[in-house]
């Protein structure tokens, strides 16, 4: 190789390595655009699709571009959750770094999906995991802190830690249109929990005792406590008929005296029965209504 | 190909369509994205993809492409009014007879779903006599029983209208039961227990009275329907081994065939 050709070796390395690196910066921002079309679209399956093949193809640039490799976590993670594909969604959400702009959104809605996910599994533990967390977030903006507080009111009601509720929901300024109907919302459920958490089994046994199918009215079942009564009452008449007529050693009036007291006990049972029955149901509605208003503001806060 | 190929696909397909500019190419692309997605399963999808692509001056082929796409994911996706309206769109749009012919099966399966059976009936004879298929219906249309007329039956001679809709052992259990609640109440009452009489024969009775007329509506209409859905499965089932080899061919042989562009 002559002299002047070697001179000239450097200076051909370089223009190759800058126009190499440029023209891969360009695919990559070509490739990126087009995530965000896959995005924009709602195409959430080719989204994780593309997603996922780019992280795989630039896998060691992505380990030093901290910011897209954060844009891609919030990128999956959102098209995750629009599958509904949750546990996913919470993977991405969490890996996104404090620096990116997204993190808040993020880490409001892995809050909200982990204390989604934990209700429906009956986790208890993991909803205490969650609220504990985001307690000890801080937050500077006011709207982010009041978003905060009625978050962990919410998680509190799920818990049926009333006090908590109480402590939470104190903080509520109401200022803020974004969540102040489901602020209120919080309150009647408050309200709706503690009335049926009041009912007793025992009282609505003692009082089907005393009048048969009051204690199903009491436990809130009132087309079942007439039932109950009417019942009762027939086999009452049917029993004392029997006795009347056929006198107290009659096998009639066996027979009819077991059918009435084994509809009188079960009377007992079913009340105190339909108590925690109607709790459970009452819990598993207010539930599914707490979750959804808790959604309703991370939409509008972070549209 | 496995459903990772097929999202493959579907995503590259995307892509031509959000890098080009070429109309044509455009249209190709959301086509190849719908066909992906219709192997995916997600019909739904693979329609609004194809709701995209509009074949207005289009070349022919493409133009037929699309619409028989449109007819055939409205019957993946159960929409058969859909699929009549769309066909209809279809054979006003495309001259070809040929091609046409390659979407003619679909409106003889959704006039089926719809249960209009002579309609179907008469429009699949005249298909298959298109195609060339020496084929006569292998059944004719279910007998469809009344519902009134079953709770009439009851009504005046208990569990008549249970063996009307082709249960006769509960029609006769719920006639012997309704005697023996009448039996029950009248001994009770010629003893004097009258209470017993009213509240057991008597309640036993009406239940079984009432329920009796609830349960003959009950199985005139699920007899009804299962006939017709036995009848629709039967006869899709059938036509389509008729017409399938015929069609895969004429796709074949078709010299300007659109599925070999």
């Amino acid at each position: 190789m002559s002299p002047s050709r070697t001179a000239h070796l450097p200076l051909f390395v370089f223009l190759l390595m800058f126009f190499s690196s440029g023209l891969l910066e360009a695919s990559e921002r070509g490739e990126i655009r087009f995530i965000r079309h896959l995005m924009e679209q709602q195409f959430w399956g080719d989204a994780l699709f593309a997603i996922e093949k780019f992280e795989n193809e630039h896998h060691q640039h992505l380990e030093r571009e901290t910011q897209l490799r954060d844009s891609l976590h919030f990128w999956a993670g959102w098209s995750a959750y629009n599958r509904m594909m949750l546990p996913d969604a919470i993977g991405r959400f969490q890996k996104i770094s404090e620096t990116h702009p997204g993190y808040l959104q993020a880490a409001f809605y892995t809050f909200y999906l982990r204390t989604y996910e934990a209700s429906v599994h009956g986790d208890q533990k993991e909803l205490l995991a969650s609220k504990e967390e985001l307690k000890l977030t801080g937050f500077s903006r006011e709207i982010h802190s009041e978003l905060q507080s009625f978050q962990l009111a919410g998680m509190n009601l799920l818990l049926r830690d009333f006090d908590g509720f109480e402590y939470h929901s104190g903080a509520f300024t109401g200022n803020f249109f974004a969540m102040a109907h489901e602020q209120d919302h919080l309150g009647d459920y408050a309200r709706e929990l503690k009335k049926a958490d009041g009912k007793s089994p025992f009282a609505a046994a003692l009082m089907s005792a005393a009048i048969p199918g009051s204690g199903k009215i009491y436990a809130g079942r009132h087309g079942a406590g007439i039932s109950s009564f009417l019942q009762v009452a027939v086999f009452g008449g049917i029993f004392a008929e029997s006795l009347i007529r056929a006198g107290p050693g009659h096998p009639r009036t066996w027979a009819t005296g077991s059918a009435f007291g084994l509809f009188y006990v079960s009377n007992i049972w079913g009340s105190a029965i339909a108590v925690r029955i109607t709790q459970e149901e009452i819990y598993e509605e207010v539930d599914q209504r707490i979750l959804f208003d808790l959604h309703i503001p991370l939409r509008s806060v972070f549209r | 190909m496995d459903e990772h190929e097929y999202r493959a696909a579907s995503v590259e397909s995307e892509r031509i369509f959000f890098h080009s500019h070429d109309r044509l190419i455009r249209m190709q692309a959301i086509l190849a994205r719908t066909w992906a997605l219709k192997h995916l399963g997600d019909y739904n999808q693979a329609f609004e993809n194809l709701r995209r692509a509009s074949p207005r001056d289009l070349p022919p082929e493409l133009q037929y492409l699309i619409h028989h796409e449109r007819t055939l994911l409205m019957y993946l996706r159960e929409d058969w009014e859909g699929v009549l309206a769309e066909s209809a769109r279809l054979n006003n749009l495309v001259q070809d007879h040929g091609w046409r012919l390659l979407t003619g099966y679909l409106p003889i399966l959704a006039l089926l779903e719809l249960e209009r059976w002579d309609e179907s009936g008469t429009k699949m004879k005249a298909y298959l006599n298109e195609l060339g298929v020496p084929a006569s219906l292998p059944s004719s249309p279910p007998d469809h029983i009344s519902p009134r007329k079953a709770v009439l039956l009851s009504t005046f001679i208990p569990g008549s209208g249970q063996i009307y809709a082709g249960k006769t052992g509960e029609g006769l259990g719920s006639a012997g039961l309704q005697l023996a609640a009448l039996g029950w109440g009248a001994y009770n009452v010629y003893n004097g227990f009258y209470a017993t009489a009213l509240f057991t024969g008597g309640g036993l009775f009406q239940a079984f009275y009432f329920g009796g007329i609830d349960r003959a509506e009950y199985h005139a209409v699920g007899r009804n329907r299962k006939a017709a859905e036995d009848y629709k499965r039967a006869v899709t089932e059938w036509f389509l081994e008729q017409i399938e080899p015929v069609l895969i061919k004429k796709r074949q042989t078709l010299s300007d065939s659109p599925f070999s562009q």
